[in-house]
């Protein structure tokens, strides 16, 4: 009988999963997390509800971290990374490296859930973000949303009458060399715009895409109520550049107008660029320590399954939260299927 | 006319209007002094019984936090609560009491800004109301 | 409930490092003190720490206190380890109150004379309330290590392997007379390179030759009953013999309806379904040919038209394309309304297919149709063909045109849902989609779902799907018995009419209605000695304790033993 015990890499909503369902098959875990603090990427997602429930799955991720906390089965290290790893699949020895010093941990397998990076949006000047006030990413508008509840101008603080939000920001951009879909910033975007809407009808939202990816179960209502909605123009145009000053609440862009099919130019005082995910910048040195195979994006693919190395949520590709969760539970289930069941 | 402290009732679920509670004071934001946080298990324990019952102790409005539609753990929880508040309406209504001292809110775990906002709404709305006349 | 003189409360004033010592200060202690009931009332610096609590408790075993009030932060900061502690210490763990200073007072009442005020009358009236608290005892029910998979698709046959592999035994049923479902006719997948009908053959292997699986095939469902731990299947077989199966947990998994669209024109031979284009491109060698050997030189992909947002029908039709598209001869159409791209990988073949030739036409209005000497011609208008309010359509000349075909929710769902007691919402697919349900968990306790039944799904997604269902029952009979604090609702069978609001109500089919009450008021005599009387009555371990049965009971039959009414009307009193 191996010593159970996983080592988890990532302290997201991904690596908190992991640790709570193994908890509840009885396997102890610890979570290594290079920030301060637990919940990732996904923890300053703000409730996008309009009249009801968007499934946006934000208050999933509190309940999770708030949960982990308490469950005695889970070590926590926050402000720790991962230096090396030896011994043999089974029977693992992870050097982890934190404040006090480095700690030798024993681990029958690892998890990697180390997560995406968002995309920089600065890496497209063209749309001014970090050079107009009023131009900024949809991560931001999060961080307002949950923060303020509302939703505001950074230039004045006035709140907005007309919001743009752009998709595909870093994502299916051939000149950045990013030839995947982010698969979450439709659905991302327009709970947004329901949201928003919702709170203030007075605001008038623009959804500028190429296409439109469908997200899970409750997208088709989604989308209905969106298009159903008069405040809310869904346009197949993707504008190239945001012309505007630097704390100018009139940023002007030009796009195909759906309904006349010309070329209009019109001006908002918000816009919001939903912003892809792009592997981690250190993804490279996880990969080498652990020996994990990537694809051609950069994402992490899965190594064999006897190698004793699990991977789970966005860093085997973009997902949301929902399947963040999904993906983890089943890798739950792969790695007891490794143990030699229960 | 002497300003006085409404005394809010609030019945907040315990898997998101207590938990949106507890942020909005981690966030630091400030509450009335006259509410009355009530933890419930679920919106749905909530009865039409208890809602009156909090109107006679002299409470000038109650608050109803549950969770958002297709959110609630107990699935029609929320819905219950709702349902049975027009049930009360129609009772507050006959023995003339203002609507607006009764209220629901849908709201998620971490909407504490939400929770705080619609309490201190709640509480403007009931100084211009007056005390509760069954006082 | 004990009256305030016979009850002895210990009071623990958690400072909560510190942040609410302005707050809790000599004056508070001493008004504490003196609240009725109080028999002691001491201090700490961080309650929240388990080691801080064992000690609390170690205090208390040596007290006469029957009752805790802590005062400090959210009870929810306490809850979880004071139970696990108490436990340990003899003291039932439900006998303790949290006034909760610091969240509703100390960082929200910024009026330091007025905070204080607040928070006495809080302290007050938990003090208040502590008489009120009963015991609440813990219960276990047992747990066998075996599950019942419904339905034989690969979605079934994934889950139950992988129960299988966890030692746990597993009984797959299915209504064909063979497992495999609708998946193994499929050959190629857009992400795989190689053909996938022999990987199916091997999982159905599997499942055959495992010993920890029994499979049933061509079986009906007749009934469900039980909880977790001991579920009842009631089944019929084809010769109409009936039997039940047992398990302690079950996976659903049923798949979708799939409908070929053939209203109107589309039932014409030039229009064919996916999995016909599947089987044509099995079957060629090189190049599509029709019934009467003439080459096809044009097909047409028409997706869209239903199911907009499923991206099953997009992926396909690339996948397809670029098949078709190895005869360069073959001019491919994809007529669609957006190109789903979401799938890993799916964005580079879309590119592929772009530069291989195949054409995407993205429409707005629905295309119309025609025949022209055989073929069938379709008119669509492009969205961007249209300019400065001019519109043009384009006319596709099509040998054939592949038509997707319509997901429709299982039209088992409704028997599905009437039989095993999971709502069945408007559109049509078992389960709400309720974030506090994480996708795969069914409203009773120890039931999942998985697969089509849920909503429309790629394999790989719902193959995922199904080793999370998997590893949810592998949680709960990860030990011997389930155990659980009986924190629910309870239900006095001599006030119950039998009136079935509760079991309606009900949102976790907890609650069965059975003939087992002894005695009932409604009874007025006149029957027989043995006679028992038909009353509801909550099975333990699939109540959550929501207490929606409560505030339904029309004779008040029911309490919820952790927040009786009693304790509600002190709590909303002044």
């Amino acid at each position: 009988m191996r010593g159970r015990h996983i080592l988890i890499i990532g302290g997201g909503i991904a690596g908190v999963t992991a640790a709570l369902e193994l908890a509840e098959m009885g396997i102890p875990s610890t979570i290594v997390e290079r920030e301060n603090r637990l919940g990732g990427r996904a923890s300053v997602f703000a409730c996008k509800a309009s009249e009801k429930c968007n499934k946006c799955f934000a208050c999933v991720v509190d309940n999770q971290i708030q949960e982990v906390t308490r469950t005695p089965q889970v070590k926590i290290m926050t402000r720790t990374t991962l230096e090396g790893v030896s011994g043999k699949p089974g029977r693992f020895k992870a050097q982890v490296q934190s404040n006090g010093g480095k700690t030798l941990l024993e681990a029958s397998a690892l998890l990697v859930a180390t997560g995406v990076d968002f995309f920089d949006a600065r890496c497209k000047p063209e749309y001014g973000y970090g050079m107009f006030q009023n131009v900024i990413t949809a991560q931001d508008l999060d961080e307002m949303l949950r923060s303020t509840g509302g939703v505001y101008r950074p230039s004045d603080g006035k709140i907005p009458s007309k919001i743009a939000f752009f998709q595909c920001v870093g994502s299916r951009d051939e000149t950045i060399g990013h030839l995947w879909c982010s698969k979450v910033c439709c659905a991302y975007a327009l709970r947004f715009m329901k949201a928003i809407r919702h709170q203030n009808p007075e605001i008038q939202t623009s959804f500028f895409y190429i296409d439109i990816q469908p997200l899970g179960r409750s997208f088709q209502s989604l989308l209905q109520s969106c298009r159903q909605d008069e405040g809310m123009r869904l346009i197949r145009s993707l504008p190239s550049k945001i012309y505007g000053r630097r704390t100018s609440t009139d940023l002007r862009m030009r796009f195909i107008d759906p309904v006349s099919g010309e070329i209009v130019e019109e001006g908002f005082d918000l816009i919001v660029l939903s912003i892809g995910m792009t592997p981690r910048q250190d993804a490279d040195s996880i990969a080498q320590v652990l020996q994990i195979p990537k694809n051609e994006e950069g994402f992490y693919r899965s190594p064999p399954e006897n190698s004793g190395i699990f991977l789970s949520g966005a860093c085997k590709g973009p997902r949301d939260i929902a399947n963040s969760i999904i993906d983890t539970k089943s890798t739950a289930q792969k790695i007891i299927q490794y143990l030699g069941g229960m | 006319m002497v300003s006085f402290c409404p005394r809010i009732v609030a019945f907040c679920c315990d898997k998101s209007g207590y938990v949106a509670a507890d942020m909005a004071g981690e966030l630091g934001m400030s509450l009335p002094e006259g509410l009355d946080i009530i933890r419930v298990p679920c919106a749905g324990r909530i009865d039409a019984f208890h809602m009156l019952k909090a109107l006679e102790n002299g409470a000038d409005g109650v608050l109803i936090f549950a969770c958002h539609e297709e959110n609630c753990q107990s699935l029609t929880g929320n819905l219950m609560a709702k349902a049975r508040m027009g049930y009360v309406y129609g009772i507050m209504e006959s023995i003339g009491l203002e609507r607006e001292r009764l209220e629901l809110c849908n709201l998620a775990t971490n909407n504490g800004v939400k929770f705080a906002e619609t309490v201190r709404r709640k509480c403007e709305d009931l100084e211009r109301l007056g005390p509760s006349p069954v006082k | 409930m004990t009256s305030s003189d016979d009850c002895r409360i210990a009071v623990f004033v958690d400072h909560c490092e510190g942040t609410l010592s302005h707050l809790l200060d000599g004056e508070m202690i001493e008004y504490i003190s003196g609240l009725p009931g109080v028999v002691s009332c001491d201090q700490d610096e961080n309650l929240s720490s388990p080691e801080r609590l064992e000690m609390l408790t170690g205090r208390l075993a040596k007290g006469r206190a029957d009752r805790v009030v802590i005062v400090g932060g959210s009870p929810r900061l306490y809850e979880k380890s004071f139970r696990r502690l108490g436990m340990t210490e003899g003291m039932n763990p439900y006998m303790f109150l949290v006034a909760n200073v610091r969240e509703q007072v100390a960082w929200t009442v910024h009026d330091r004379e007025r905070a204080k005020e607040k928070a006495k009358a809080i302290v007050a009236k938990r003090v208040r309330e502590a008489p009120f608290l009963t015991p609440i005892g813990r219960e276990k029910v047992k747990v066998p290590k075996n599950a019942v998979v419904i339905g034989g698709g690969m979605v079934g046959i994934r889950a139950a392997l992988m129960l299988a592999d966890a030692n746990i035994g597993v009984t797959l049923l299915t209504r064909a007379k063979d497992i495999g479902g609708k998946a193994i006719q499929l050959t190629h997948f857009y992400d795989r390179p190689d053909d996938v009908s022999s990987w199916f053959v091997k999982q159905v292997e599997g499942v055959k030759r495992h010993r920890n699986i029994e499979v049933k095939t061509s079986v009906e469902l007749k009934g469900f009953e039980g909880y977790l731990g001991d579920y009842r299947i009631n089944l019929q077989n084809s010769l109409g013999k009936r039997e039940v199966v047992k398990g302690s947990a079950v996976i659903l998994t049923a798949g979708c309806d799939v409908v070929p669209n053939t209203e109107g024109i589309f039932g014409h031979r030039c229009f064919i379904s996916p999995p016909q284009m599947e089987a044509m491109l099995r079957n060629a060698k090189k190049s599509l040919k029709d019934e009467k050997g003439n080459p096809i030189r044009t097909v047409s992909f028409l997706i869209d038209l239903v199911n907009e947002t499923i991206k099953i029908d997009s992926a396909n039709a690339v996948k397809n394309a670029l098949l078709l598209k190895k005869d360069p001869d073959c001019t491919v159409y994809v007529i669609c309304r957006d190109v789903k791209v979401s799938l890993d990988g799916m964005e580079k073949q879309y590119r592929e297919a772009r530069e291989k030739g195949v054409i995407f036409v993205k429409y707005n209005d629905t295309p119309r149709f025609s025949l022209v000497n055989g073929r069938v011609n379709v008119e669509v208008k492009e969205v961007s063909t249209r300019m400065g309010g001019d519109e043009y359509s384009l006319s596709i000349l099509s040998d054939l045109v592949v038509v997707s075909e319509k997901f429709a929710p299982p039209q088992d769902n409704e028997m599905l849902s009437s039989i095993l007691g999971i709502p069945l919402p408007e559109e049509g697919y078992l389960m709400e989609d309720n974030p506090q349900f994480t996708q795969m968990r069914a409203n009773r306790r120890g039931v999942f779902i998985a697969g089509g039944c849920r909503y429309p799904q790629t394999l790989d997604e719902a193959l995922v799907e199904a080793e999370a269902a998997a590893s949810g029952v592998t949680a709960l009979l990860s030990q011997e018995v389930y155990e659980f604090d009986l924190a629910i609702a309870e239900i006095d069978p001599e006030k119950c009419a039998a009136c079935l609001t509760c079991p309606r109500v009900c949102p976790h089919s907890a609650i069965v209605v059975e003939q087992y009450a002894e005695r009932n008021i409604y009874i007025t005599g006149g029957y027989k000695k043995d006679f028992k009387w038909r009353a509801a009555r909550v099975l333990p371990p699939q109540c959550y304790g929501c207490g929606i049965c409560v505030s339904s009971c029309p004779t008040k039959a029911i309490t919820l033993k952790h927040q009786t009414d009693a304790e509600i009307s002190l709590q909303v009193g002044p």
